[in-house]
């Protein structure tokens, strides 16, 4: 999903009414991102413009030059820089917070494991699939996990915190359950973890590294 | 973590080119914050720069931009953590 921002330009009166502005996204490194863009500048007056661009990639960094098309692209008249926390991220936030509704609070909980397969989970909280918040993770780098025995260390520093059983759901996808009895002495803080599968064959394999997040929980169990 | 900025700098026909160096400056501005930097600028043409550079986690402070082997400071650059921040307020607000 791209996102939309103006820049305003002051060229001054001996630039007034160009009609061959260009613009060219740069990367950080001040490389051509893309194509020179030619109709999304209005002139208001005494060599001001307004470019107005919709289209800005997500997550782009980097700058757009301005320049005249019957010169060359190296003279350039104006440069900005972008940075998607000062656009585009306010708006995903915005997004975001919309979520939260007047008279109450709308949460829809996120699951524990994130896309990089990391966990955050809250000290004292039991994470069942009946709840529909068992930790998950899709393995496509493993052979087939059917008929193996996985298992789950989280460790900090030289301390093994946790050790629990993991299911096997199918050849590339495995489950685990925690009980508030596993997440409560559980203090606070980022751990390293793996699963570890024992296949079929009796071949060890891990599966996954990764991060395990603890947080902070209110009630105290 | 440090935080990323892309920052633009116009300094005119007079730096197409040339070598720039920046140095950090604590908030208030008395205090130099680290070393020379002297990478991550790229010339665009008419002496425009895009200077990349990635502040130490809550950098509050400027950036002076200077030409290599001068003390005349040819631009300055407000950098605030704000950035920073609605980074990790987009990374607390995708948990919704």
């Amino acid at each position: 999903m791209s996102y939309t921002k103006d820049i305003s330009l002051y060229l001054g009166p001996s630039l007034a009414n160009l009609t061959d502005l260009r613009a060219q996204l740069l990367t950080p490194s001040g490389t051509l991102y893309g194509s020179a863009i030619s109709s999304l500048f209005t002139h208001v007056g005494s060599g001001s413009y307004i470019f107005h661009y919709e289209s800005y990639p997500d997550n782009f960094r980097g700058g757009v030059k301005f320049y005249q098309n019957a010169g060359s692209a190296s003279g350039v008249l104006a440069i900005h820089s972008i940075n998607p926390e000062e656009y585009e991220f306010i708006s995903l936030i915005k997004t975001q917070t919309d979520l939260i509704t007047a008279g109450g609070v709308t949460i829809t909980l996120a699951s524990p494991v994130d896309a990089n397969g990391d966990i955050t989970i809250v000290r004292g909280d039991d994470y069942k699939d009946i709840d529909g918040r068992a930790l998950e993770w899709t393995i496509s780098t493993a052979p087939s996990l059917v008929g193996s025995t996985c298992v789950f260390t989280a460790r900090r520093g030289n301390s093994t915190v946790l050790t629990k059983s993991v299911t096997v759901v199918s050849a590339t996808e495995v489950m685990m359950e925690l009980d508030a009895d596993d997440t409560t002495p559980l203090i606070p803080s980022t751990y390293r973890f793996d699963i570890e599968a024992t296949l079929s064959n009796g071949n060890i394999v891990t599966i996954k590294f990764g991060e395990m997040v603890v947080t902070k929980d209110v009630t105290l169990h | 973590v440090a935080y990323r900025i892309a920052s633009a700098l116009n300094l005119g026909q007079k730096y197409v080119g040339v070598d720039l160096a920046a140095q950090l400056y604590a908030s208030g501005g008395t205090f130099l914050y680290g070393d020379l930097v002297t990478s991550g600028f790229s010339h665009v043409g008419s002496g425009c720069y895009l200077f990349d550079y990635n502040y130490p986690n809550g950098f509050y402070g400027h950036v002076a931009i200077y030409q290599s082997g001068s003390s005349g400071v040819l631009g300055l650059v407000d950098i605030s953590p704000r950035l920073e921040q609605i980074l990790y307020i987009k990374g607390k607000t995708d948990l919704l």
